[in-house]
């Protein structure tokens, strides 16, 4: 009688240990912070966050919180509450700068993070820190992105350099996009880079990243397809490759191509994203300028040249052109010359454009 | 009249010499403010001074560094702005404050074509920044400035 009491009161606490258990996980909450600073220098730290909160519902129980004015103790809270962390600031190897809403900065350092257990982010699954050089060193080395690792945060994505704001901009909120539609955080990071390279024909330092942890997390639970098809290159005998690059994290290897014309090159690129095996997970059309159906002639170098010769008279000196590239679009192209001017006792380089007409 | 000879001469050379290390500071953006104490801080909130420069010979060095160097040719254009930190600052007033980046040669977003490196000048209203803009300042500014300071923050 008592063996079958105790078996009793077992089998009850183990059903309800297992009701509580499935209720939690049924209705547990995923907070995802979503920060950026509002800074006097006018750039946009912030418009990302509408985008990026619209695709990230998609996560299940998402509880979103966007945030543009906090100081460093309210961004540590957010760090160890979130479960998805996000957050455009400026930023260096030890500190990520807060602005609270009366403008006054306030900085994390890595020595404040070091400063908490060693589980304070154990609830994080992922943490992306777009901010300038917070991962510079790498690993092995303390900043931000190890710091944050080392105090139980799943993934941990941040910069190896600085970055140019619009880039990361554009990389913050389709990384989002791509988190929201169900991709792993590697695709994501893939998409994010293809997204940058689309608009502005160089990545401003966002390809060069530390990231450490489980890329291969998906947050949402369902795909929702991008559009970004790999298609292939049309008259790509006229490129010549400008950059290439091997991305860590994602496994990739981009190669940028700028558009050549005759001799010269353009501002028109075109990119190929390809796996180790050299197989194309995204390409893209050239975007700037779309000079492909510019066809110069004599005139249109003539016209250049005895332009660049009135506006090269102004620096006085001798000058030697550099560099000359067709900018512009089909509708109003011109010449860029690059030219390094020497008199007395200094060498400049400066750039002169020319547009035809 | 030996005497007043040599004195005379002492009188001209102390003169001489008054004029020459005095900080000669038109044409460039420092015109007016060399009469200021200037003083290196951490841009934080509340901020740390590190340094305070009241010697002429350091305020010279400095002119010297921008002679030549003007505000309109060095504008950081907005596709090239950078998400950097920049953690101290010279403030020379509440109308003149200027940052600039480490020189880091590895590190080409932060350099423009000249050489010079990324930094920027504001000012301070009531101690609210306004109209903070970003320009390519000279490297030997920021090699200077480093060199005072640098070991005194965490960056």
């Amino acid at each position: 009688m008592k063996k079958r009491l105790i078996s009793l009161f077992i089998t009850v606490v183990l059903i309800c240990s297992c009701l509580d258990y499935s209720a939690k996980a049924a209705f547990s909450v995923f907070n995802i912070y979503l920060c950026g600073i509002i800074d006097s220098d006018g750039m946009d730290r912030t418009g990302w966050q509408t985008q990026a909160e619209s695709w990230l519902s998609n996560i299940p129980n998402s509880a979103i919180y966007k945030k543009t004015a906090f100081n460093k103790t309210q961004l540590a809270t957010y760090l160890q509450s979130s479960n998805m962390f996000v957050i455009h600031t400026h930023g260096s190897k030890n500190s990520l700068r807060a602005v609270d809403s009366n403008g006054n900065i306030t900085r994390l350092f890595t020595y404040d993070i070091l400063g908490w257990s060693s589980t304070a982010m154990s609830v994080n699954k992922l943490a992306f820190i777009g901010a300038c050089s917070c991962g510079s060193g790498g690993s092995t080395a303390t900043n931000i992105v190890t710091s944050l690792f080392s105090r139980g945060s799943k993934c941990v994505i941040g910069y190896l350099g600085d970055v140019n704001t619009y880039c990361n901009y554009l990389m913050i909120e389709s990384f989002c996009t791509a988190i929201g539609a169900g991709y792993t955080i590697s695709e994501a990071l893939i998409y994010a880079d293809s997204c940058v390279l689309s608009a502005y024909g160089y990545s401003g330092g966002t390809a060069s990243r530390l990231t450490m942890g489980n890329t291969g997390q998906r947050l949402a639970t369902y795909i929702l397809p991008l559009s970004s098809p790999a298609i292939e290159l049309e008259n790509i005998e006229e490129y010549a490759i400008y950059e290439q690059y091997y991305c860590n994290d994602t496994d990739t290897y981009v190669t940028i191509y700028n558009k050549r014309i005759g001799s010269y090159n353009t501002d028109d690129y075109a990119y190929v994203i390809t796996d180790r095996n050299g197989k194309m997970i995204i390409s893209d059309q050239p975007h700037r300028g779309c000079l492909d159906e510019f066809k110069p002639d004599e005139e249109f170098f003539n016209y250049c040249d005895k332009e660049f010769s009135v506006a090269i008279e102004k620096y006085g000196g001798n000058y030697k052109i550099e560099e000359q590239r067709i900018i512009g679009t089909k509708d109003n192209p011109g010449m860029r010359y690059i030219v390094k001017i020497t008199s007395d006792d200094c060498e400049s380089i400066e750039q002169i454009d020319v547009y035809w007409r | 009249m030996k005497r007043l000879i040599l004195i005379c001469t002492c009188i001209v050379f102390l003169l001489l010499v008054g004029c020459m290390s005095k900080p000669e500071a038109t044409g460039t953006i420092f015109e007016g403010y060399v009469e200021n104490e200037w003083v290196i801080d951490t841009r934080d909130t509340p901020s740390v001074v590190l340094m305070s420069i009241k010697d002429d010979k350091e305020k010279i060095k400095i002119l010297k560094m921008f002679k030549g160097w003007n505000k309109e040719e060095h504008e950081v254009p907005n596709e090239r702005v950078l998400d950097l930190d920049m953690v101290v600052e010279l403030i020379i007033d509440d109308n003149l404050i200027i940052q600039v980046a480490r020189d880091n040669p590895g590190d080409l977003l932060l350099y423009a074509e000249d050489g010079c490196i990324y930094g920027s000048i504001y000012r301070r209203n009531n101690g609210s920044v306004v109209n903070i803009k970003h320009y390519y300042l000279p490297v030997e500014f920021s090699r200077w400035l480093y060199e005072q300071v640098g070991d005194k923050i965490e960056y």
